[in-house]
């Protein structure tokens, strides 16, 4: 049985850049603060700018896919978890980090 | 006079604007230069005070130029007592349907009355809504949280339903700003 309760919910700008730094980090392998995320708009949608130190990348692996796996992550948690539209993505690789923290 | 005439006639003294100030300061300039007239040119003993006022004002040597400005001046005086006479003279204001009592209500709380209902109906916050109410249009402009779609639908439909509510028959315009606001 659901019931529904009349009113609005609303996910604010401060938590919008949580979700994206957080998803950020976790993506990259750095520390949840590491990720920097600018919020503006563009014609009614979000414009997203993060600037993410990843960790030093395993063999086989480059800082491109990293990058490209952070930019879905961000995407994915925003739409999903704030009900956001994004206009316009940019992730820059703003340094190394040696120790790699996978999640849990 | 029956009481349906009283509530009419304060009804329109509400809605409209008043035109006693003009009448009376028109009745004043009237009297002032018809006073003049009477003083300086048509009695033959002021013929020394009418050479006085002459020649303080120089008429002789500036008569052209200052026929020319009175004559601008007097043209665009009359020009707004035509407007003033001829236009409607609403305030910004309209009478509601009541059996008990007349009733007057300002334009800006109808119009907010709209872009509340308005701002509910696309859960948004209402400084994000605003409205303007014209004679027979009322016009909303919403401004969209930046990334969450407005249903443009749903808003024009509730800002109709809260002018009929009021018992107006104002046609909404609705409008979404093409930048969202960041919160």
């Amino acid at each position: 049985m659901t019931a529904e309760l009349a009113g609005a919910t609303r996910v604010t700008a401060r938590a919008v850049r949580r979700i994206a730094q957080l998803a950020a980090a976790r993506s990259a392998g750095v520390e949840p603060s590491a990720p920097v995320v600018a919020i503006s708009d563009r014609g009614g949608a979000l414009a997203l700018d993060v600037a993410t130190p990843v960790a030093t990348p395993p063999a086989g692996e480059s800082v491109v896919t990293i990058a490209t796996a952070v930019a879905a992550a961000v995407r994915a948690a925003v739409q999903d978890d704030a009900r956001r539209r994004i206009a316009d993505l940019h992730v820059r690789v703003s340094g190394l980090r040696e120790e790699r923290r996978r999640p849990a | 006079m029956t009481e349906d005439g009283v509530y009419r006639r304060l009804l329109r003294r509400e809605t409209h604007r008043s035109r006693t100030v003009a009448a009376a300061l028109v009745s004043v300039a009237i009297v002032l230069v018809a006073a003049g007239v009477v003083v300086l040119w048509a009695l033959p003993q002021a013929a020394d005070a009418r050479g006085a006022v002459a020649a303080t004002l120089g008429l002789e040597e500036a008569s052209r130029a200052i026929a020319a400005g009175a004559g601008i001046g007097a043209a665009v005086l009359g020009l707004l007592l035509v407007i003033l006479a001829v236009s409607p003279g609403r305030r910004m204001r309209r009478p509601l349907a009541s059996d008990r009592c007349a009733v007057v209500v300002d334009d800006r709380v109808i119009a907010d009355a709209i872009a509340a209902r308005t701002a509910r109906a696309a859960t948004l916050r209402p400084e994000r809504v605003r409205a303007s109410v014209g004679r027979r249009r009322a016009e909303v402009v919403v401004t969209p949280t930046s990334g969450v779609p407005v249903d443009a639908e749903q808003a024009r439909e509730a800002a109709a339903e809260e002018s009929a509510a009021a018992g107006l028959p104002l046609a909404p315009r609705l409008r979404i700003a093409e930048t969202g606001a960041i919160e």
